[in-house]
C-alpha cells in the first residue's frame, strides 16, 4: 500500500512554486465557486465577477500544470520505472488511485459551481454522470500519453476515440451499463472504451520485459501513426528558397503549416461533430449548457487561440535554433537573421491562423452559442495574442521559458474572459473593453518586438537547440 | 603566424551554474588545436562562445581579428562549422543538403565535394534520417568543408565514427592542416585521435584550461619520477607543480608538470636518493591531471 501512495505522491510532486500555485488555485477556486453561487446567477456585482473570474483562470491554468506533469511523468515511467523493484506495479496501481481522486475533485467542483441549478446537474446525468465521464475521459487521454508520448497523434487518437464512443452509443443504446451507473448512453460507452483502454494497457504494461543495460538504447516509444508522416522533398531553386528550407525544415511555408496545425484542424472538427452529434441526442440540456457556459462561443476560441499560440511558439523556436547555421554559413548580419524569420514566421502565422480559426468559425456557425460578435472573438483578440506569443519565442529566453510563458497564458485567457464577460457590464464599459484589450495586446505584442529585436543582437544560440522534426504539439530534437 | 582566434578572461555561466572560467587562449593559423576533455569539462560551450554563437558572461574573444559576436561576412566566410550534434534535415537526401548548404555559401568547391563524398561512401540518394550517426557526421563534415574554410572548427567530430572512418577522416584533417594557411580547431575526448593529429593541446578541466600548449612539450615537461632514497622520505620534497605524489618510506611515485631535466640532478642531491624519469603518454597525462 505505501508502494501505491508513494507512486501517487510522485505523481503529483511538483516544484514549491507549482505547489504554492495550485494550493492558491484551490482556495480562490473553492472560494470563487462559493461566491459565484451566493451571487445566484447571472453575476452582478464586477467584483464578484472577478473573483469568479480570476477563479476560473486559474482553475484551468493549473489543470494544465498537473495535466502536463501527469503526462510527463506517465509517459517517462515506462522507461525508468522498470530498473525499480515493482515499479510497474506501483505507477500502475498509482494511476488507477490518482485518477478517481481526480475525477471526484472535479465532480467537486462542478457540483459547487452548479449548486441549486437543475438544468446543469442534469447534464451527464448528474454528479454520478460527471464522475464517469472525467474517469473515463481522463483515463484514455493518459493512457494514450503514455503509450505514444504527449504529442499530436495522442490528440488525434483521442478524438478518434471520443467519435468511436459516440458512434457506439447510438448503435449500442448500452442500457445495461448506463442503468447499472445512473449515467447517459454516451458516458457508459466512454467508461466501457476507458475499461478497455485500461485492460490493454495493463497486458502491454506488465508483460514488458524488465529493461536491461543493453537493451535500454534500444527501446523506442512506439510512434502508431509514424507511417503518415508527411514526406518532405524538393529542389532549392534560389537563394530565398535556400534561406526559407533551411529555416524551417520544409521547402514552403504551407508545408510546416500543415505539419504542425493539420492535426489540430482535425481533431477540432472532429469534435465539433462530437458535439453535434450529442446536441442531437439531448438538445434542451446542450442547449442550456451552451447559453450558461462559454463552452463553445468564447471557450473553444480560447482553445483553439492558444493552439495557434503554441503552434506559432514552437515554430518559431524551431526557426530560432535553425538560424546559427545559416548565421555562420550566410552573408547576413543577426538583424537580417532576425527579419528573415520574422518574415517567415509572419506567413507561418498566417497559415497556420486561417486554418484553425477558420475551423473555429465553423464552429461557432454550425454549434449553439451565446449571442456575441463573431470577428471579436475569432480575429480580434486571437490575433494580438498570437503576436504576443510569436514574439516571446524569438526573445531568446532560454531556461526561463515557463517563467515568461505562465504570465503569457494568464493575459490571453484574461483578454478572453474580459470579452465573454462583457454582457456583466454597461454597455459603454463593454464596448470600451472591446477596444480596449485588443489594443492593450497588440501594444505588448510590438514592446515584445523590440525587446527580441534587441535580445536577438546577443542572441544565446547554446540556450536555443535547433530541432530537426516540427510537430503539432511536439518537437523531436535531433 | 597570425592569430586566428583569441580569448582573454572567457568566463561562461548559464543560470547559476558557470560553465567556463577565465579561458584565455590563442591559436595561431596553420596549427591544428585539439582541445580536451571530460564530458562536461565545457568543450562545446567554450567552442560555441569562440565562434560568437553565445555571448560569454564576461571577457571577450575574437576570430580573424573581430569581435566573435559581431563577425562580418568576409570573416564568417572563412569559418567551417561542425556542431557535437548535426543539425541536417531528415526529410531530404544527402544531395539535396549538399545543395542547400551550397546554396548559402559564397563559394563552392565541387570537386572537393564529389572526391570526399566518394572516400567516404556516403550515400547521397539516401533520406538523411535514414543515415547511420557516422554517415550523417561525415555529411555534416563534407558541408562544412566546402566552401574551403581557413579555419575548421569540429565539436567532437570522430565520435560516431568507426575505427577505419576516423583514420580516414584524420588522414583528411591532416591534408587540410597541411595547407599553411588552414587552422583546425576540434573538441574530443578520445585522446588517441588528438595525438594523431593535433599539434598543439588545451587541456580543459571544469571549465578552466589546466594545461595549454604544443604536445610534443606537454609530453616532455609532464612526467612520472621514481624516487628511491636512502632514508625515509619526507611528506613534501618542495618540488613545484606536482600533480601527484606518493611516499611508502624511503620510495616514492611522483607525477609534476613543467619538468626539467636539469632538475633531476638537484632533487636527487637534495633527497640523497636515485630518481628515474618516467616519459608518460598523452592518457595518462589526462588522466593524471583529472585525478
Amino acid at each position: 500500500m505505501s508502494g501505491v501512495f508513494q507512486a501517487t505522491r510522485l505523481f503529483y510532486s511538483a516544484g514549491w512554486w507549482r505547489r504554492a500555485f495550485l494550493t492558491a488555485t484551490l482556495l480562490l477556486m473553492i472560494l470563487s465557486a462559493l461566491i459565484e453561487h451566493a451571487a445566484g446567477h447571472p453575476l452582478n456585482s464586477f467584483t464578484v465577477w472577478l473573483i469568479a473570474a480570476a477563479g476560473q483562470w486559474i482553475v484551468t491554468l493549473a489543470g494544465l500544470l498537473v495535466m502536463a506533469g501527469s503526462i510527463f511523468r506517465t509517459a517517462s515511467a515506462p522507461q525508468a520505472l522498470r530498473l525499480l523493484p515493482f515499479g510497474r506495479l506501483r505507477l500502475l496501481l498509482g494511476l488507477l488511485l490518482a485518477l478517481p481522486l481526480f475525477a471526484a475533485f472535479d465532480t467537486v467542483l462542478s457540483a459547487l459551481q452548479h449548486l441549486g441549478d437543475a438544468t446543469a446537474a442534469a447534464g451527464w446525468a448528474g454528479e454520478v454522470g460527471w464522475f464517469f465521464k472525467t474517469l473515463a475521459l481522463e483515463s484514455l487521454f493518459l493512457l494514450l500519453c503514455v503509450l505514444i508520448a504527449a504529442s499530436q497523434t495522442s490528440l488525434l487518437l483521442f478524438a478518434i476515440l471520443l467519435a468511436l464512443a459516440m458512434a457506439l452509443a447510438i448503435v449500442f443504446p448500452f442500457r445495461a451499463l448506463s442503468a447499472l451507473l445512473a449515467v447517459w448512453h454516451e458516458t457508459a460507452a466512454l467508461f466501457l472504451l476507458a475499461l478497455c483502454g485500461w485492460a490493454v494497457f495493463a497486458a502491454w504494461y506488465l508483460r514488458a520485459p524488465r529493461i536491461s543495460v543493453l537493451n535500454w538504447r534500444e527501446e523506442q516509444q512506439p510512434d502508431l501513426l509514424h507511417h503518415f508522416q508527411r514526406r518532405g522533398s524538393g529542389a532549392v531553386s534560389s537563394r530565398a528558397a535556400a534561406i526559407r528550407y533551411q529555416l524551417l525544415g520544409e521547402p514552403s511555408v504551407i508545408g510546416a503549416a500543415l505539419r504542425i496545425a493539420g492535426p489540430i484542424v482535425v481533431v477540432y472538427m472532429m469534435l465539433i461533430i462530437v458535439v453535434l452529434a450529442l446536441y442531437r441526442r439531448h438538445p434542451e440540456i446542450w442547449s442550456h449548457m451552451m447559453r450558461q457556459w462559454p463552452v463553445v462561443s468564447i471557450y473553444a476560441q480560447l482553445i483553439l487561440a492558444s493552439s495557434v499560440c503554441g503552434s506559432e511558439f514552437r515554430a518559431v523556436r524551431a526557426m530560432v535554433g535553425r538560424s546559427r547555421i545559416l548565421w555562420i554559413c550566410g552573408a547576413q548580419t543577426r538583424a537580417e537573421s532576425f527579419a528573415l524569420c520574422e518574415r517567415i514566421a509572419w506567413s507561418c502565422f498566417a497559415v497556420i491562423a486561417g486554418l484553425v480559426l477558420a475551423v473555429g468559425a465553423v464552429g461557432w456557425m454550425l454549434l449553439p452559442h451565446r449571442p456575441g460578435n463573431w470577428a471579436a472573438a475569432t480575429i480580434v483578440f486571437p490575433v494580438p495574442a498570437i503576436l504576443c506569443c510569436m514574439y516571446l519565442a524569438f526573445m531568446n529566453v532560454g531556461d526561463r521559458l515557463p517563467v515568461v510563458l505562465i504570465p503569457a497564458y494568464v493575459f490571453l485567457y484574461a483578454a478572453f474572459y474580459l470579452e465573454a464577460s462583457a454582457s456583466h457590464f454597461s454597455p459603454a464599459v463593454a464596448a470600451l473593453l472591446q477596444i480596449a484589450v485588443p489594443a492593450a495586446t497588440l501594444a505588448g505584442a510590438a514592446c515584445l518586438r523590440r525587446i527580441a529585436a534587441r535580445r536577438w543582437q546577443n542572441i544565446d544560440w547554446l540556450t536555443v537547440k535547433p530541432e530537426i522534426a516540427i510537430g503539432g504539439l511536439s518537437t523531436r530534437r535531433a | 603566424m597570425n592569430t586566428v582566434v583569441s580569448a582573454a578572461n572567457l568566463s561562461k555561466s548559464i543560470g547559476a551554474k558557470s560553465i567556463l572560467r577565465d579561458i584565455s587562449m590563442e591559436v595561431t593559423s596553420g596549427h591544428v588545436v585539439g582541445i580536451l576533455g571530460k564530458n562536461g569539462a565545457g568543450k562545446t560551450t567554450l567552442l560555441e562562445v569562440l565562434l560568437g554563437f553565445s555571448p560569454p558572461t564576461s571577457g571577450s574573444s575574437s576570430v580573424f581579428g573581430n569581435d566573435s559576436l559581431r563577425l562580418p561576412v568576409h570573416s564568417k566566410q572563412r569559418i567551417g562549422f561542425v556542431p557535437q550534434r548535426d543539425e541536417l534535415i531528415n526529410e531530404i537526401t544527402g544531395a539535396q543538403q549538399l545543395s542547400l548548404i551550397g546554396s548559402l555559401s559564397h563559394r563552392w568547391n565541387g570537386a572537393l565535394i564529389e572526391r570526399l563524398v566518394a572516400s567516404w561512401e556516403i550515400p547521397l540518394n539516401t533520406r538523411i534520417k535514414d543515415l547511420s550517426g557516422g554517415e550523417r557526421q561525415k555529411l555534416s563534415t563534407i558541408l562544412a568543408l566546402g566552401h574551403e574554410p581557413q579555419l575548421l572548427v569540429l565539436d567532437e567530430p570522430a565520435s560516431s565514427l568507426d575505427p577505419i572512418a576516423r583514420r580516414l577522416f584524420l588522414r583528411e584533417i591532416l591534408d587540410i592542416a597541411a595547407d599553411e594557411a588552414r587552422t583546425v580547431l576540434f573538441s574530443t575526448h578520445i585522446v588517441s585521435d588528438l595525438e594523431r593529429v593535433a599539434n598543439r593541446v588545451v587541456i580543459v578541466r571544469e571549465g578552466h584550461i589546466a594545461w595549454a600548449g604544443e604536445l610534443d612539450t606537454l609530453k616532455e615537461t609532464v612526467v612520472r619520477l621514481h624516487v628511491d632514497a636512502r632514508h625515509a622520505l619526507p611528506a613534501a620534497f618542495g618540488l613545484d607543480h606536482v600533480i601527484r605524489q606518493q611516499v611508502a618510506g624511503a620510495r616514492a611515485s611522483i607525477v609534476a608538470s613543467h619538468w626539467h631535466p636539469n632538475l633531476k640532478e638537484e632533487l636527487e642531491q637534495r633527497l640523497d636518493a636515485q630518481i628515474s624519469v618516467e616519459q608518460m603518454g598523452l592518457e595518462d597525462i589526462f588522466v593524471e591531471l583529472h585525478s
